[in-house]
């Protein structure tokens, strides 16, 4: 019954488990779901248009009215929301202008980890042999070293910038994807309908695309949702350090940096960015759960 | 048993191995050492009587053999900044504390998670278990180094209740484990939540209940004995994300482990005690692994013959 997922091959409903008015029908049903599809809605219309949201620019410093308490607290100006840093720029547009740093890096090192890990299972996979040791190896190897070690230290070596840190996250995201695609492809090639492909002599060409990567499209698209909120948590982590984008680019990292700075004496300066980032990782995180629901073709009869 | 064993060993030595050239080539790879090190205006008389120190004279493989020579009789190089020191010296010093405060998280986690997951998935929809459920996603969704900052607001600074840095007794490790545990525990929550949600439904379970046996029999004689298998075997995964988790929270609260002796190494660009560490970080990771997997072998007869 997993047999094939693209095409009308839906159990039960008749429709493809990615039909647009099948995945809506479902998400208005689960209040959790919708949520999470909310908040994600809202944090990307955020990034795109933050000059609009931000009343003030990111690197914008307002000398005079430097390290202000939130607006609701004693001392607070209703100028700024959130307050301000020791150079007087608004806490609260920085947290809006960070929002594209940790999205761009979420998202697009999700994206490469994706097109490097699914390539690289894909053909370990599919053809074996040396290549196929070669690379389970390395993955074997990448995961082996702890995470957040391995991170620290590539970026180190790498040097601060947004193309290096989505470079970073992108290479050493990938051994997920190549261990998770090179599993399916193994459980798929037993398969009789791709053996039966096999046999009437269709090429790799032709089976990879046709009956490999429609039944794979399920679960990368959760494990890559998952993937996007676990790398801007690490990108906070990073830039938290010090070793994220340079230290003038408005990221929630690098606040939460400043803020461990001031922590005693200003502790808004670490609390709010914070918030920007567990609501982000709230809403990924919940939207997540239902996509893997919605995408199992296991639980579709419940479609 | 035996053959498991055998290949298990195995397959950690190589990786170990794998780690050692990885590490050497991650740091050659991206360029000359010496310029990230020493000044690019340092005057080249100094450049190169650095580069003769530190052996960058020989043709690389030269270089990798000696290095890998070395590692494998424990010598992991010394300091760059604190001459003449052996890097393994200064992290063995640095290692119980880091012991000490992973082993604290480990314990926090797992005395928070397994009652409250097999609490709620006894009881799937009731308070307690959307009490689990919360616990489970606020793991996922706070990170652990904010976490750390809250509390040190929250309980050092406002309340005054505990310290906020350094490491001077038991006070001083709560707010530490706490931060570093609580990922842990959300995932631990929910692997333990939906095991017993499994296990449940077993026919000996049914069958239990089927006799008469009441709830809390029920969960500790049958349920629990049977969800241990799967928590145990992501306890050596959760105890390597700890050590990595913990570069953070040292950080946060000043404390004395690798994990700022990391930060610090890198602030002062060492690449030697960097190299070091990280290897011995992933080495441990490795044996953990294998302890691990050894332990599970011994508590289900079933994976000895896969």
């Amino acid at each position: 019954m997993t047999g094939s997922a693209n095409g009308n091959g839906g159990v039960g409903s008749g429709e493809s488990l990615f039909a647009p008015a099948r995945l809506w029908r479902l998400l208005r049903r689960d209040a959790a779901g919708m949520t999470g599809f909310i908040l994600v809605v809202a944090i990307i219309a955020t990034a795109i248009l933050a000059p609009w949201i931000a009343p003030y620019g990111p690197t914008e410093g307002d000398f005079l009215n430097s390290r202000l308490p939130p607006a609701w607290m004693e001392g607070g100006s209703s100028a700024h929301l959130l307050g301000t840093d020791q150079l007087g720029q608004d806490v609260f547009s920085r947290i809006v202008y960070g929002t594209r740093v940790s999205l761009l890096v979420g998202g697009l090192g999700a994206l490469l980890a994706v097109s490097i890990g699914v390539t690289l299972g894909l053909l370990a996979g599919y053809f074996g042999g040396w290549f196929d040791s070669l690379v389970t190896g390395f993955t074997n190897l990448l995961l082996s070293i702890p995470y957040l070690v391995l991170v620290i230290v590539i970026a180190t070596v790498l040097g601060r910038s947004l193309t290096n840190v989505i470079l970073l996250f992108g290479i050493t995201g990938s051994p997920i994807f190549v261990r998770v695609t090179r599993g399916e492809v193994l459980r798929l090639k037993r398969m009789s309908y791709v053996e039966a492909a096999v046999g009437l002599g269709a090429s790799a060409g032709r089976i990879i695309p046709m009956h490999i990567l429609p039944n794979l499209a399920g679960p990368l698209l959760t494990l890559a949702t998952f993937e996007v909120s676990a790398m801007i948590f690490y990108e906070a982590g990073l830039g938290f350090l010090g070793l994220s984008v340079p230290p003038a680019v408005p990221s929630w990292g690098n606040m939460l940096s400043l803020g461990r700075q001031f922590l005693t004496i200003y502790p808004w300066l670490a609390i709010f960015p914070g918030v920007a980032i567990a609501i982000t990782a709230l809403g990924i995180n919940l939207f997540g759960d239902w996509l893997r629901d919605a995408l199992d073709p296991r639980a579709q009869e419940r479609g | 048993m035996f053959r498991y064993v055998v290949r298990r060993t195995l397959e950690s030595v190589l990786l170990m191995l794998g780690v050692l050239v990885l590490v050497f080539f991650m740091v050659r790879l991206t360029g000359d050492p010496v310029s990230l090190i020493i000044p690019m205006d340092a005057p080249m008389a100094q450049r190169e009587a650095f580069r003769e120190m530190m052996g960058l004279n020989e043709p690389l493989i030269v270089q990798f053999g000696s290095y890998m020579l070395d590692a494998m009789q424990g010598d992991l190089g010394t300091s760059l900044r604190r001459r003449g020191e052996a890097n393994l010296d200064i992290i063995m010093v640095r290692l119980p504390a880091t012991m000490q405060l992973a082993f604290a998280a480990l314990a926090f986690a797992v005395l928070v998670a397994v009652p409250l997951g097999l609490a709620g998935g006894m009881r799937p929809g009731s308070a307690i278990d959307r009490v689990a459920r919360s616990v489970g996603l606020a793991g996922q969704t706070i990170p652990s180094f904010w976490l750390g900052m809250l509390l040190i607001v929250l309980f050092a600074v406002t309340l005054g209740w505990l310290p906020s840095f350094g490491r001077d007794g038991f006070s001083s490790l709560i707010l530490p484990a706490v931060a570093l545990g609580f990922a842990g525990m959300g995932q631990l929550v929910r692997l333990t939540r939906s095991a017993v949600l499994d296990v449940r439904r077993a026919d000996y379970v049914r069958t239990a209940r089927a006799k008469g046996m009441q709830g809390a029999r029920v969960s500790f004689r049958h349920v629990l004995p049977n969800v241990a298998i799967p928590i145990v075997s992501v306890l050596g995964i959760q105890f390597t994300y700890l050590l990595g988790g913990s570069v953070y929270i040292e950080v946060v609260f000043a404390w004395p482990g690798l994990g700022s002796l990391l930060e610090s190494a890198i602030r002062d660009a060492d690449f030697p005690l960097v190299q070091a560490i990280t290897i011995f970080i992933s080495l441990f990771a490795i044996s953990i692994h294998l302890l691990t997997d050894l332990l599970y072998g011994v508590l289900d007869p079933r994976l000895r013959r896969s």
